[in-house]
């Protein structure tokens, strides 16, 4: 009957300001959704361990009474392997009897939490406090899990992403996105500028994409989701059409960008320019974009200032209007312009074709092709159902979809 | 506003399909519209949003036509009325809802997002124009992403109407903040350009076949665009200089360039329509330089027409200033309109001519007293139709029409013949007509000169006159014959003007006929106006001989109407300063009396010299001689036996017969000089008379009839026999021979 009775103490973790604290959404592993205290790299964490004997008068017999803290990387298919990357330990009692409720105070002085609390796909990233009371038999363990929010500076360099797409003598775009690093909290200004349209395209839409690159080597997940499907035009476009773009990130549940982190995982985020046509066929552009976590800042009590910022986004995708529609058009016929893009991006740039379903990746055929920046594109043959340029294309369609 | 009946051209299984889209695409709408208020009631903004949205969503449809897409647009702008109201009262109170300007721009469709962010724009204009200007040059900018023409126009549209009272209106010293009326104008005219271009781009989508429907429907729509102007024209702060400067050159760059015929002939028209006079007539040589590179389909010419008929009818108006002295208007217009004749190859004669007649129309409505003006529309016209190669122009023609509308217009607005006149290019405009329509010209002329009583005091334009209608002078066919019988008739005043005119008329059909004795009544009428005025009476008779020898060339069936207002208008003129011409005017009414006599109207003759006889007869004592000298032996001789020929000409026997026997009359109460005043007592001839009436008699086939004659005949001859019983046996014997004889046939 000792063990029952000693199975009858009940371990309560109360953190320091916990009332006060801001929170967190962290998605857990059977996806719900649960709010944690959040807290940030180099941060106290500290607070209080409050064990309570369920029966007084019954003794609690233990080899010790530890607390933990520990940062872990889970990868799902992949159970038994847990990567610690932090873990502190601090005794909290030696060994001993408890008659009553005890209470321990500990404290992780300036923690180190070099990484983003992240659940994704088949991998997770946590931070949490582990009380152990060590026992002969099994011991007691309580865990508390809580977020943790890595910040970034605003970025010294922070360029705008701008390239000419399209594919040969049938849709050639030329497209902007006023940065390449966005805070969660961001606005993404843009524009597309149609160079040349002639399929009739019913719709336009920017997605964003996580991409989730699990463990190392070839056993490696990967793992696309589309998080944000923002439809930014409606109808045919002619030539000489300019279409502004502005998304808020704040109404989606992103996090940062994350680079092979702790050599287990990356999280790389895209946007996908999607243009679909009157018959359903799709053609698109991912582009990767890079998310940080900016420190929260007090909003200017100003009713209008969002207006303003958004505004201010909005003139700065305006700028490249003052180029006259035709002239532009006529600079890409004559093809007396040089690219754009840099090599690399021009090579970037062969854009994905293909056919998808819709937003659940069901990855149809992948008839349609698009052209890398047109001025390269003109080695590539323009026939849509050309083979060669499907086996150019077929890894993006996969690993898009 | 637009679709007041359903459109008839739709087969009828595609409305019933409409009716059903339209019919489940209402009733989501309603039951969203339903729980957003109810979410409203219930302070919850959120979930008012979402059901908005859903709502919204339904505008999302491409199945629609045009008119239920509308029918749709309504009800849920209705209901939208409710979200905006509860907003501003909410703000209005100080609850302010954070960030919502950039809440709704969550919605991931962009149909629901831009009617919401306009909705919450305007709310936010409402409550402060601290961010007015910001807020519409987001909003217009934003409305990019939709391209779909439909769509695309009704989502602005309803960005128009919502800020409809919310443009900044002011100059820009006053209100750096909150904008001014450049930003209302650069919202509008942004507004407008983008719609216009997705109105065009819907004459480009879907089958060529349905090309007629889908022009009907961007008819339907075109509302949509002109509302942009209409919005425009209502900024008070747009003067004529920044009208000049800004509006004008943006919108005429914008329709010439859209190169759409509807487009084009639609936005020329509204610009006509909603700016004031004023404006026009300071950017007239931009508008019109604008109209001479429009799109050859487009019908320039109403453009112009309607524009020039409302400067002239600005003009014209009462309490206006008239167009401003600096302003040549009307060099304006005939350069601008020969450019476009030129430019324009293809230019139908028709269209010419409307040109031209908008371009006289102006001349006569602002220019009133420059003729030259008008004579040079004329000319222009005239050349114009030269180059187009118009020689013949159909009745019933739409050139025709149009070409009449032109000829009519001088006389209407200067309503005095005379000035008329004074055009060389009036009558060679008026002679390219068919012959019904200018007769027609023609006798409004004259109808024109009745009304006003316009004189026509020298004889040089009395012959311009008669030359100018000599449609209703002449037969076309004779006018070689007229020309001689002028050339005749000219050499001497005694001529006889019936020579060459008498086998001019032929017979024609009745119709004819009724219009013949319309048309030369008209002109019988207008010879009352050939008068000189009192005191020129000298020349009155110079002004009526060569209107009797112009009118004599019209022939017989027309002589009868046209001569006798001669006639009788010659005699008022016997007046007392005249009478040593006295007999020159009654020998001038004796031939012209002549030539109708010739002309087989006998009966007329005779009236006009009974007639005659009676002017003589009123004309005072003193004036006896002259009235003997007039008809004198030689004079009345002749005057009897005509009286006595045309009697006998008479159509029916008995008439014939009772004028016969009434002409006994005159060859024994006449009173020839030779006889000093005494009767002429002519027994023979008197005899003579009256045995052709007898015999005129017994050619009657109703007896009843003939026995009422030979009465009447007995009743002659017992007359003559009672009167010449005092004066010689010998004749009274004869007499009464006769009397029994006749009798005896009784």
């Amino acid at each position: 009957f000792f063990g029952l009775v000693s199975q009858g103490a009940e371990i309560d973790i109360v953190l320091d300001g916990q009332e006060s604290r801001k929170t967190a959404e962290l998605k857990l592993e059977d996806g719900r959704k649960e709010r944690l205290p959040l807290y940030y790299d180099g941060e106290t964490v500290s607070g209080k361990v409050n064990i309570l004997v369920k029966k007084s008068g019954t003794k609690l017999e233990h080899q010790g009474i530890k607390i933990e803290f520990v940062g872990q990387i889970d990868l799902y298919f992949d159970r038994g392997n847990r990567h610690e990357f932090v873990s502190m330990v601090r005794e909290l009692a030696r060994p001993g009897i408890l008659t009553q409720g005890v209470c321990y105070g500990f404290e992780f002085v300036n923690v180190e939490k070099p990484y983003e609390s992240y659940s994704g796909a088949n991998v997770r990233l946590r931070y949490y406090l582990r009380v152990t009371v060590v026992k002969r038999l099994s011991d007691l363990v309580k865990e508390q899990d809580i977020c943790v929010h890595t910040l970034a500076q605003y970025p010294d360099l922070n360029s705008s992403i701008k390239m000419e797409v399209g594919i040969e003598d049938c849709l050639h775009i030329e497209f902007e996105y006023n940065k390449s690093k966005y805070h969660l909290k961001d606005v993404i200004v843009g524009k597309i500028f149609f160079l040349l349209v002639r399929i009739k395209i019913r719709h336009m839409e920017v997605q964003i994409i996580r991409r989730e690159l699990a463990g190392s080597g070839p056993a490696a997940l990967n793992e696309s989701e589309t998080l944000a499907k923002f439809e930014i035009m409606d109808g045919a476009p002619v030539r000489g059409e300019s279409i502004p773009i502005r998304l808020f990130l704040s109404g989606y549940d992103l996090t940062p960008s994350m680079r092979d982190v702790n050599k287990k995982f990356s999280v790389k985020y895209y946007l996908n320019l999607v243009l679909v046509d009157e018959e359903e066929r799709r053609y698109f552009k991912q582009q990767e974009i890079t998310l940080f976590r900016r420190a929260e800042k007090r909003r200017r009590p100003i009713a209008n200032s969002y207006i303003e910022q958004a505004i201010f986004h909005h003139r700065t995708a305006q700028f490249g209007q003052q180029q006259q529609p035709t002239t532009r058009a006529q600079q890409q016929q004559s093809q007396a312009t040089p690219p754009l893009t840099t090599p690399e991006d021009a090579a970037a740039a062969a854009i994905s074709p293909g056919r998808h379903g819709d937003a659940n990746n069901s990855a149809a055929d992948s008839p349609e092709l698009e052209s890398g920046s047109t001025h390269v594109s003109p080695a590539l043959p323009a026939a849509r159902s050309a083979p060669g340029i499907k086996d150019v294309l077929g890894e993006d369609d996969d690993d898009n979809y | 506003l637009f679709w007041q009946t359903r459109s008839q051209d739709m087969s009828g299984p595609v409305t019933e399909d409409q009716e059903k889209l339209l019919d489940e695409a209402l009733s989501v709408v309603k039951l969203q519209a339903f729980q957003m208020k109810r979410c409203l009631d219930k302070a919850k903004l959120m979930d008012a949003l979402k059901h908005a949205s859903n709502m919204l969503g339904e505008l999302r449809t491409s199945l629609l036509s045009p008119k239920s897409y509308y029918e749709l647009y309504m009800l849920i702008t209705d209901e939208m009325r409710h979200l905006e109201l509860y907003l501003l009262d909410e703000f209005q109170k100080g609850r302010r809802v954070q960030d919502l300007y950039e809440l709704v721009q969550y919605a991931g469709n962009i149909i629901p997002r831009l009617y919401l962010l306009i909705t919450v724009g305007v709310v936010y204009i409402k409550c402060s124009e601290i961010s007015r200007k910001d807020i519409l040059k987001d909003l217009v900018e934003m409305c990019r992403g939709v391209q779909h023409p439909l769509r695309g126009l009704f989502l602005r549209n309803y960005l128009l109407q919502c800020t409809k009272n919310v443009l900044p209106d002011c100059v820009e010293e006053e209100q750096e903040d909150s904008g001014s009326v450049s930003d209302s104008i650069d919202f509008v005219l942004l507004n407008f350009s983008e719609m216009n271009k997705l109105w065009v781009r819907m004459q480009h989508q879907g089958h060529t076949r349905e090309r007629d429907r889908r022009e009907q429907e961007r008819r339907e729509l075109k509302l949509l665009v002109g509302t942009n102007l209409v919005r425009l024209s209502q900024l008070d702060t747009i003067d004529v200089q920044r009208y000049r400067s800004v509006v004008l050159p943006a919108v005429l760059e914008q329709v010439v360039n859209c190169r759409d015929a509807l487009s084009q002939d639609y936005v020329m028209e509204c610009i006509i329509q909603v700016f004031p006079d004023e404006y026009h007539l300071a950017t007239l040589q931009d508008f019109l330089q604008a109209c001479a590179e429009l799109n050859p389909a487009v019908p320039v010419k109403n453009i112009l027409i309607s524009l020039i008929n409302r400067l002239s009818a600005f003009a014209t108006r009462d309490g206006s200033n008239g167009i401003p002295s600096d302003i040549p208007l009307f060099d304006f217009f005939s350069e601008q309109i020969a450019k476009i004749i030129e430019n324009k190859p293809d230019l139908s004669p028709e269209d010419l001519v409307s040109l031209q007649a908008a371009l006289t129309g102006l001349a006569l409505g602002v220019y009133k007293d420059r003729e030259d003006y008008v004579d040079k529309v004329l000319e222009t016209t005239n050349s114009g139709l030269d180059k187009l190669g118009v020689e013949h122009i159909n009745d019933h023609s739409n050139l025709s029409r149009e070409l009449m509308k032109l000829l009519k217009l001088p006389i209407d607005l200067w309503n005095d013949a005379l000035v008329l006149l004074r055009l060389r290019h009036y009558s060679p405009l008026l002679q390219r007509l068919d012959s019904p329509t200018k007769k027609s010209v023609s006798a409004y002329l004259l109808q024109n000169m009745l009304n006003n009583g316009t004189l026509v005091p020298s004889s040089e334009q009395v012959e311009q006159l008669l030359d100018l209608v000599r449609c209703l002078v002449a037969d076309p066919g004779a006018d070689a014959a007229a020309a001689a019988a002028d050339a005749t008739a000219t050499n001497s005043l005694g001529g006889d003007p019936g020579d060459g005119s008498a086998n001019g008329a032929g017979p024609g059909s009745e119709a004819d006929n009724e219009d013949l004795a319309e048309e030369q009544s008209l002109l019988g009428r207008v010879v009352h106006l050939f008068s000189t005025g009192p005191d020129l009476l000298d020349e009155q008779f110079g002004v009526l001989k060569t209107a009797r020898r112009i009118l004599a060339t019209g022939g017989g069936r027309r002589v009868k109407y046209t001569l006798p207002p001669v006639v009788f208008h010659s005699r008022q003129d016997s007046d007392d300063k005249w009478r040593k011409k006295c007999r020159k005017i009654f020998e001038f009414c004796h031939s012209t009396v002549c030539g109708l006599a010739k002309c087989e109207l006998p009966n007329l003759a005779l009236r006009l010299f009974v007639d005659g006889a009676l002017v003589v007869d009123k004309i005072p004592f003193d004036q006896h001689d002259t009235r003997m000298t007039c008809f004198a032996a030689e004079n009345h001789e002749p005057l009897r036996s005509q009286t006595v020929h045309a009697a006998s000409k008479l159509l029916r026997k008995p008439d014939q017969s009772r004028a016969v026997a009434a002409c006994a009359h005159l060859f024994w109460s006449g009173r020839p000089r030779e006889l000093q005043g005494a009767e002429m007592r002519d027994l023979k001839k008197v005899g003579e008379c009256l045995k052709r009436a007898g015999r005129l008699a017994s050619q009657c086939m109703d007896a009843g009839l003939q026995a009422q004659l030979y009465t009447e005949l007995v009743n002659y001859y017992l007359y003559f026999v009672l009167q010449s019983a005092g004066q010689s046996g010998s004749s009274g014997a004869a007499c009464v021979r006769s009397v029994w004889s006749v009798s005896g046939v009784v």
